[in-house]
């Protein structure tokens, strides 16, 4: 997929929810003050790849965040995005970057990452069937609560293990007290996801 | 800054001597060249190999960007007796990453080591450092103006040339063995002396990058897939540009084809018809390009045949897919397009898929791509085939005969399939030698088939070594098992150089099998 198609992706669900823009590499500070509830936090990117672009995952960040206009960007494995991400890693202004993706993007994202001094505060590994998740995480800085929960395998045990995810992620160091009720027309993934928080 | 106490440290070496080193490494490179910050190492400890990561944990990671740093950092190195782990780009995925040998060693990392000294377009030579990438070399290239191509590994625009040939990596363009293709190389050795291997050498010389012999003993090749000296600066040569490129498949319906395509083929590859590899593509590496496991079946354990016949019938996807490419003039390229085509006919199996009635088929693109130097990371999408982030390259030689592929084929998907996994493989055939490329691929997220995937890695070294096959790289956590298949004549030389070159074991201990501590 090269860059201007990305640009106009239609038709996910995810791009009902109020204040989310898919595919739009361009971050503009005022779009992503902090929220009251949470520490400072600089711009928000999203990536998502696959069924995690109609998961909860996305919900839970809506919750996390819920006066911002989230950035959604849809990842592939096109020289293209490799150009645009590395430009947004390297570009100067601190940046957030956090996904949920196959185990192709992430690799690839993990890299670009690393070549670009960015740091990584969360890498975690997801397998989903028959209802059952598999969480493997190498590192849950971003929320030592919910690396404890996936860890022990009791991610399903309340909120939906993405929702819960995407709210951690995108509120860094926060209690998910305020995290807003779920809409259940939501199907739940199944596969193998990789979830990520990169700043830079 | 307070540093947090470090959670890991050097084998060997106290938690007080470890800073020391530390605040001479940050006066040396700057305090934000030297990472120790667990989110700042978090990136470096991605691995693919089914061990846990905390084994290749490393203590610090230091980036260095002059030859003079790099000598700073081995002689704090051997002060405070610090293993390092130099990577260039660090991008050796399935073969270990960026993660040091063992939990740590300092990691040393080249990348903003990346400047292009030189690229001359008469003699079409480069002489770059580590961190060079692919993309920035053709980048470079392209700027100005010159004809020549590059020849990338399957990561092709994010890794760079320094670290694939020093891991005697391979590519797909007729300059595919890296290794023969370079020329000239600047190192840094334990003692900190800088060498300048070959005509580097010689005072005043302008053949370091055309003449790889020098005078004595050839030594570029101790500094290859070892731990002897830190390369600082590479020569290597670059392909002139063909007027014609003519990238074909031939995709062939039978497992027991392959036998009798390297025979037909092989005389192609030896006499210079086909000039770069010839890849022989199995069903399941062919169909990763656009096939997930899950889009047949979320069934653990090994894929069926029966899974595996439905993909080739519903994707059109060969028992085995050939790949190779014609170069040179319009005339040069007539000639031998004949010469394959005829011969193929003549076998009496096979359809030819030429570029053009390939169309938009993203297998082939991907390979054309390869095949001529061009950036792609079409190769990624191997981690979506069966998904959960394991991946490690099992990759014997042998001989190019026909009468070694199946035997090894049957040999490797038994193995494979015994331990729950695919056989999603290749062969390469590179004139007289052939290399079986297989991707172990496995879920990390389930610890069951994490063991595995380690026990079926560790009986494929084992069974292949008792048919006489050993492999040509491997991933760090399986170096010193490999190292014992190449007998232990070769283990003690590499020790006696090892303790000539390097006597406090500072660099890279583990490399190859190679540290005079084990």
């Amino acid at each position: 997929m090269n860059v201007s198609r990305r640009f106009i992706l239609k038709g996910i669900a995810l791009s009902v929810l109020a204040g989310i823009t898919m595919g739009r590499w361009d971050l503009s500070p005022t779009n992503n003050a902090a929220s009251a509830q949470a520490q400072p936090i600089p711009p928000i990117l999203v990536l998502v790849s696959g069924e995690a672009e109609q998961s909860a995952f996305l919900q839970g960040i809506a919750a996390a965040l819920p006066d911002k206009h989230l950035r959604v960007q849809r990842t592939d494995l096109g020289m293209g995005f490799v150009q645009d991400f590395t430009r947004l890693l390297r570009s100067g202004p601190q940046i957030r970057i956090i996904g949920l993706v196959d185990d192709a993007s992430a690799a690839l994202i993990v890299e670009l990452a690393r070549a670009s001094d960015a740091r990584l505060q969360w890498l975690g590994y997801h397998s989903i069937s028959a209802g059952q998740s598999r969480h493997r995480l190498l590192y849950g800085k971003a929320s030592s609560g919910l690396a404890a929960r996936l860890r022990n395998g009791a991610a399903d045990d309340l909120q939906p293990w993405t929702t819960a995810l995407g709210f951690a992620l995108a509120s860094p160091g926060t209690a998910q007290t305020g995290m807003a009720p779920l809409a259940a027309d939501l199907s739940p993934l199944t596969g193998h996801f990789v979830s990520f928080a990169i700043e830079t | 800054m307070t540093d947090p106490t470090p959670a890991i440290l050097p084998r060997g070496v106290v938690q007080q001597e470890f800073q020391k080193a530390i605040e001479k490494f940050r006066k040396l490179l700057g305090a934000d060249n030297v990472l120790v910050q667990e989110e700042q190492l978090a990136p470096y400890m991605k691995i693919m190999m089914p061990v846990d990561e905390s084994k290749h944990a490393p203590s610090a990671v230091l980036i260095a960007t002059t030859v003079e740093q790099v000598q700073g950092v081995v002689a704090i190195c051997n002060g405070h007796r610090i293993p390092v782990w130099t990577v260039s780009t660090g991008h050796n995925l399935g073969y270990g990453s960026a993660a040091p040998h063992h939990r740590g060693q300092v990691i040393l990392d080249l990348k903003k080591m990346n400047k292009i000294i030189d690229v001359d377009p008469d003699l079409c030579t480069a002489l770059v450092e580590p961190g060079v990438t692919y993309q920035q070399l053709v980048d470079y290239i392209r700027e100005k103006g010159y004809k020549l191509w590059v020849d990338p590994p399957a990561p092709s625009a994010i890794v760079g040339p320094v670290g694939n040939t020093l891991d005697r990596g391979v590519g797909y363009t007729p300059y595919a063995e890296h290794f023969l293709f370079q020329c000239g190389m600047e190192v840094v050795l334990a003692n900190g002396k800088v060498l300048r291997t070959a005509m580097g050498g010689v005072k005043g010389s302008n053949t370091w990058q055309v003449f790889k012999w020098g005078y004595g003993p050839y030594l570029d090749g101790i500094f290859t897939q070892s731990n002897f000296g830190i390369v600082t600066k590479m020569g290597l040569w670059l392909m002139p540009q063909p007027d014609v490129f003519k990238p074909f498949a031939v995709k062939y319906q039978k497992d027991e084809d392959i036998a009798d395509l390297v025979e037909l083929f092989r005389p192609l590859s030896i006499n210079g018809i086909i000039p770069n590899g010839v890849v022989f593509v199995g069903t399941l590496y062919e169909a990763s390009a656009t096939v997930r496991r899950s889009d047949y079946t979320t069934d653990k354990g090994a894929t069926s045949k029966e899974i595996i016949q439905r993909i080739r019938d519903e994707r059109k996807i060969g028992a085995w897919t050939v790949y190779g490419a014609l170069y040179g003039t319009q005339a040069h390229v007539d000639i031998n397009w004949k010469i394959v085509t005829e011969l193929v006919q003549k076998s009496g199996k096979g359809e030819i898929v030429t570029e053009e009635q390939a169309g938009s088929d993203p297998a082939f693109k991907y390979r054309a791509d390869l095949m001529r130097g061009n950036m792609t990371l079409t190769e990624f999408a191997l981690y979506n085939w069966r998904g959960g982030g394991g991946s490690m390259w099992f990759a014997p030689v042998s001989q190019a005969r026909g009468s070694e592929t199946l035997k090894q084929v049957e040999l490797a998907t038994q193995i494979l399939n015994k331990h729950g996994l695919d056989y999603v493989g290749e062969f390469i055939v590179t004139q007289r030698a052939m290399h079986h490329i297989i991707d172990v691929l496995y879920n990390r997220t389930d610890e069951e088939e994490m063991k595995r995937a380690y026990d079926c890695f560790a009986e494929l070294l084992g069974e292949f070594e008792k048919h006489g096959y050993g492999v040509y790289r491997v991933n760090s956590a399986f170096m010193h098992r490999v190292a014992d298949s190449f007998g232990p004549v070769q283990r003690e030389i590499n020790k006696t150089l090892k303790r000539a070159l390097d006597p406090n074991n500072i660099l890279a201990p583990g490399k190859s099998g190679i540290d005079l501590d084990t």
